[in-house]
């Protein structure tokens, strides 16, 4: 049984060696990314027309205005440097006072959600929220995680299988234990890889929004208004990192950040 | 280094499955320990909705200690909430939302019910309006009597109860809010 596992594991990993491997870009991160980008834009597309069918389109022409401004500014930083040719880069205002989030679809559609507009005060804070979805795109994220979805499904499947085979364990307890396996592989594999992404996200929008001219202390400034640490969700069981943490991160690299700023404020005013 | 902790964990794994001296995988779920917390911790504490006030949202307290204003309150335990930013008192809007959390769902807002707690001394400017008042009858019919009313809340840091009745059960909200002047409050977008 284990030889006929170990070829499962092996063809897996050599398939995902040679036909999913890139890297993300600024982090050089090594990535396995085994969806195309004709099928990632689609996916895109998709998911865009189920989140407008949900919530209605804003018409605070003030901040439609100063969203594209800004996302606008940071998508040419990104033209330059990247090639996103098969982007369709557009930047939409929702309205939902209650959803303090914006979302980067494949393929380049932001959707910023009006319950995010209390916590920016400036345009450099709007640049950090903009930066950082943008760089998911960039980034490919959304068809990595489907990627590492395919790998921790098997190996929940390989462990399921083994309980199966264990006659020692009631029908019950192996029900049990399957659950078990499902919910270790969320809280081991799935979001820690997905807490990965927003860090990289951090890092990459900043450096991209920094580039187009906005001053990088604004991340800071941005994520000490939110709570730092919630009791009702804590980092272990999210998708999301604690702001602390992001702030921690953020701080080791606002020194190159700085420099960054400096020398690009000059090109840019 | 990532891969041999992972090369590990997986083995664990495997190991754990295949033992016949441990019938059950023991591994150690962080969320198991977090479900059995989190049932107890959001009972009538201002989880089970959403507020905002003037469309500035009501957000976790994190570190109680650096609002100097919450020092003498009597009841500082039950505050666990604050207003994002400051706002003006006039014309206050509460706007509330059901959060369907699976442990303490109150069910569909029905009404709910605000409460001022002034944390400084506050200068109120009252003014007397005319008002039917059906709890006083004279032969049946209702008196007209004098009450004193602000259209404002007055400049000061309060904590606000926010009380929300739900078709299944309520919850309630206690808020550190600044009240300021117009000219002080921030909006950008």
């Amino acid at each position: 049984m284990f030889q006929s596992f170990f070829k499962y594991l092996l063809s897996l990993l050599l398939f995902f060696t040679f036909i999913g491997c890139s890297k993300a870009p600024i982090t050089n991160r090594n990535q396995i990314i085994t969806t195309d980008k004709s099928k990632e834009l689609a996916l895109g597309k998709k998911m865009s027309n189920r989140i407008l069918r949900r919530t209605t389109i804003s018409k605070n022409k003030k901040a439609i205005d100063i969203v594209n401004e800004v996302g606008m500014k940071i998508v040419k930083v990104v033209n330059q440097d990247y090639n996103t040719t098969n982007y369709e880069w557009k930047f939409t205002v929702l309205d939902d006072k209650f959803k303090a989030s914006a979302v980067c679809l494949p393929g380049g559609r932001v959707f910023i959600y009006s319950g995010l507009f209390p916590y920016l005060d400036n345009k450099d804070e709007l640049a950090v929220v903009l930066g950082h979805e943008i760089a998911h795109a960039l980034a490919r994220h959304k068809v990595e995680r489907k990627a590492s979805s395919i790998m921790s499904n098997f190996s929940a499947s390989i462990i399921k299988i083994l309980i199966d085979e264990d006659k020692s364990i009631l029908k019950i307890q192996k029900d049990r234990e399957k659950n078990r396996a499902d919910e270790m592989m969320k809280e081991w594999v799935v979001l820690p890889y997905s807490r990965t992404h927003e860090y990289e996200a951090d890092h990459i929008g900043l450096v991209l929004s920094t580039k187009a001219g906005y001053n990088p202390k604004a991340f800071l400034s941005f994520w000490r208004k939110f709570p730092q640490e919630s009791i009702v969700k804590p980092e272990y069981s999210s998708t999301h990192p604690t702001p602390v943490n992001r702030m921690k991160k953020i701080e080791a690299l606002m020194p190159s950040l700085m420099l960054l700023y400096n020398k690009d404020s000059k090109e840019h005013f | 280094m990532k891969k041999i902790a992972l090369g590990l964990i997986t083995l664990l794994m495997l190991q754990g499955c295949n033992s016949h001296d441990a019938k059950l995988i023991k591994t150690f779920l962080v969320n198991d320990v977090f479900k059995k917390y989190n049932n107890t911790t959001i009972a009538y504490e201002g989880y089970a909705f959403n507020a905002t006030l003037n469309d500035i949202p009501i957000i976790e307290i994190s570190n109680k200690d650096k609002i100097k204003s919450l020092e003498g309150y009597l009841d500082i335990a039950s505050v666990r909430w604050r207003l994002l930013k400051p706002i003006n008192g006039k014309d206050i809007k509460v706007q509330l939302q059901r959060r369907r959390i699976k442990e303490h769902d109150i069910g569909k807002i029905k009404s709910y019910e605000v409460k001022y707690n002034p944390l400084t001394e506050i200068k109120i400017e009252t003014k007397k309006i005319r008002v039917e008042d059906k709890s006083i009858l004279v032969n049946g019919s209702a008196m007209i009597i004098y009450k004193d009313v602000i259209d404002r809340v007055p400049v000061g840091d309060y904590v606000i109860s926010v009380t929300a009745r739900g078709s299944k059960n309520w919850d309630r909200k206690e808020v550190f809010v600044q009240i300021r002047e117009e000219d002080n409050v921030s909006k950008f977008l």
